[in-house]
């Protein structure tokens, strides 16, 4: 399969496919799940059924019309279910001997608060299911509040900005290295400033959930909620990844692999900067998030290496 | 920095004064997540909380939340969390385990549409059973409506007492119309406020039975670290805590529980009455619902009908000896509420034959309009 991995076709022949995903949504100004979940239902395929929850993209998306998701078969599980249904969709059709891929896009807090129960145990059994995690760092579509995603010194509505508050005082959960100790076939990280990288680690992950469960987190900042300019989505991603903030990266099969190394990373702050939710963090808060940043990136070096 | 009780006239949502009522009753802890529509209640908790000195979590989901608040009980605090419908129903296992252990706490549920996901943003009554009977096994709970938001803040306060009085937990179930609605509020000054705080144990430490009744059929309720041997458990137990796995000890527990709330049930019971002297149709109702009946009784009244309004303060326990009576002068009952007929069972089953009882209710969405309720007046009068 590794010679087959090799031989990926370049994400632009990707949009010579015919769209699986219609116009007509009501995301907000600047949203890149759009472009996430175009990507995502191009690379899948016809045969793929989507699950998701309530979230942002129940109202913007499914909620909307009847359009947009109407080439595929979409599931809106609860929040504490989605890769329990998912189990149960998958397990039927690998019995019954149906070649379908069986796909969860969900946010950051179903993924890694209220349903992180149901994705440990579907990793562990090993299902075969791949579990997309579009990381807004936060409830955004509640307005605005904290998850478990949401980086240290964040303003959200449940984490306020005063007198004696920062915002969010406590780090995020790193949830995509949480998965890859899980030992499943693929983890990988992406984001949408970096589609062919995306696209690659999408089509590894239909190729590998024949194998088991497979876990990619997606960088997705949210322009609301994070007080960014529709017309810098794509420049955050980018900022993030160069910041070493969000590095891309995958492990399979035990293989840790930093997918888009960056020579001369640029000092967090330079990220920080086009991000609202942190406008009012000091120089002394900076270094703790860079910190942070900077302590999850030796940890990934250091497994990396391990492969070296 | 602020005090607990924000004496003076304010224009908030009903979300808000249930949180505003919160402090005023002495709450000090709010485990939440967020869920609309209430949401709200959790944002300004989250403000308001630690200016006071208490504490604000956000947990992981509502398991967590409603769990957080039982262990925030038991170390000494009032506490409180509140939902909507897919919330609410994560929270039934620990509702139970509240009871069984006679944990002091409150619960509100802005209802909105169901089932399931249901109508996030339009408001809904369908979960008045629930609130009954969502827990397994048999209990008693108590449960209030608000029909505005001042009441929003009052019942608030009511529902903190009633949890401290009965070491119970209270269900607040108000709607996304009133949850959402923004009204004048009227909070008086901290001294007239009454607030109540659980029953403390006195004496002894050594041989303490921290689930032996006392008069009102309550325990004392020690705090974890107060000097006192506490073993808590959702296992059926007798008065010092301890499992006992007999049919004896089952009978002995569950009835303590059943009965602290049944024999209290006049001072628990709260009712408001409107025009019922004279009325041959008695309008039944609570919540949203209620501002609604209020409106179409008016309206009755100016086209000569003898028509009257039970508002319904207290849902659980159900104010069946109040309907009893009126259904010996009353012709009929209609029962106005945003379901397909929840408390309606309850009035028919109260009024027991002895007149009409008919129902006034759709699934959610919107509120039941005055017109409606009048319409099935005119066709019954």
């Amino acid at each position: 399969m590794a010679e087959k991995l090799n031989k990926l076709p370049k994400v632009t022949e990707y949009f010579c496919d015919e769209d699986q995903f219609s116009p007509g949504n009501a995301c907000c100004p600047g949203c890149i799940m759009e472009l996430n979940l175009r990507l995502v239902s191009k690379i899948m395929g016809k045969d793929s059924i989507l699950l998701g929850t309530p979230g942002c993209s129940a109202p913007t998306i499914h909620g909307q019309n009847d359009r947009a998701w109407h080439k595929h078969s979409y599931y809106a599980c609860v929040m504490t279910g989605v890769a329990s249904s998912a189990t149960g969709l998958a397990r039927y059709y690998k019995k019954a001997g149906i070649d379908a891929t069986i796909v969860c896009h969900t946010g950051d807090g179903c993924a890694q608060d209220i349903g992180i129960q149901t994705i440990s145990g579907a990793a562990e059994r090993n299902e075969n299911i791949i579990y997309i995690c579009y990381d807004n760092e936060g409830y955004m579509n509640t307005g605005v509040q904290r998850s478990s995603a949401t980086p240290y010194g964040a303003a959200t509505s449940t984490t306020p900005v005063g007198l004696k508050s920062i915002g969010k005082t406590t780090n995020s959960k790193n949830m995509p290295m949480i998965m890859a100790m899980h030992d499943i076939p693929y983890v990988a990280t992406a984001t949408l400033s970096h589609l062919e990288d995306y696209a690659k680690k999408l089509t590894k992950a239909k190729e590998m959930v024949k194998q088991g469960f497979v876990y990619l987190h997606v960088f997705c900042p949210c322009t609301v909620g994070w007080k960014v300019k529709p017309d810098s989505s794509i420049t955050v991603c980018r900022a993030a990844v160069q910041s070493n903030y969000f590095p891309l990266w995958e492990v399979g099969n035990g293989a840790y692999r930093i997918t888009q190394p960056v020579a001369k990373p640029k000092p967090i702050n330079e990220m920080l900067k086009l991000i609202g939710k942190f406008n009012h963090l000091k120089d002394q808060e900076i270094s703790v998030l860079q910190q942070q940043s900077d302590n999850r990136f030796s940890i990934l070096q250091a497994l990396c290496s391990i492969r070296a | 920095m602020r005090l607990a009780v924000l004496t003076g006239e304010h224009y908030i949502t009903g979300d808000e004064a249930c949180a505003e009522g919160a402090l005023a009753a002495g709450c000090t802890f709010f485990g939440g997540y967020p869920i609309t529509p209430a949401t709200e209640i959790a944002e300004h908790m989250s403000k308001c909380l630690p200016e006071i000195g208490g504490t604000f979590i956000q947990m992981e989901d509502e398991i967590a939340a409603m769990a957080s608040i039982l262990g925030a009980s038991w170390a000494g605090v009032k506490s409180m969390t509140s939902t909507s419908g897919p919330g609410f129903s994560l929270m039934m296992e620990n509702i139970g385990l509240a009871v069984c252990t006679e944990t002091p706490c409150v619960v509100v549920n802005v209802q909105r549409g169901g089932p399931s996901t249901g109508l996030p943003t339009m408001g809904a009554q369908g979960d008045m059973m629930q609130a009954r009977w969502g827990s397994h096994g048999h209990y008693e709970i108590i449960a209030l409506a608000a029909s505005s938001a001042q009441e929003m803040f009052s019942q608030t306060i009511t529902a903190f007492n009633l949890a401290e009085k009965y070491r119970t937990p209270v269900i607040l179930l108000a709607d996304e119309v009133i949850g959402h609605m923004s009204e004048k509020v009227i909070i008086p000054e901290a001294s007239e406020i009454k607030t109540v705080s659980r029953p403390k144990p006195q004496g002894e430490k050594e041989g303490f039975r921290p689930f032996q009744p006392g008069e009102n059929g309550v325990a004392p309720m020690p705090s974890a670290g107060d000097g006192y041997k506490i073993h808590v458990t959702g296992l059926t137990h007798d008065e010092r805590g301890y499992p006992v796995m007999t049919v004896e000890a089952q009978a002995q527990m569950v009835e303590r529980i059943v009965k602290k709330i049944q024999n209290n049930r006049d001072d628990i019971i709260k009712t408001e009455s409107y025009s019922l002297d004279d009325a041959e149709i008695i309008l039944v109702s609570y919540g949203i619902s209620a501002r609604t009946s209020l409106a179409a009784m008016n309206q009755a009244r100016a086209l000569g009908m003898k028509v009257g309004f039970l508002k319904l303060l207290t849902i659980w326990p159900f104010a069946e000896e109040k309907v009893r009576a009126l259904a010996t002068k009353a012709r009929a009952f209609i029962t106005v509420e945003i379901n397909y007929g929840q408390i309606h069972l309850e009035v028919m089953r109260s009024v027991a034959g002895k007149a009409e009882c008919h129902l006034v209710g759709h699934a959610g969405g919107t509120v039941i309009t005055p017109e409606q309720v009048l319409e099935r007046i005119k066709e019954l009068y």
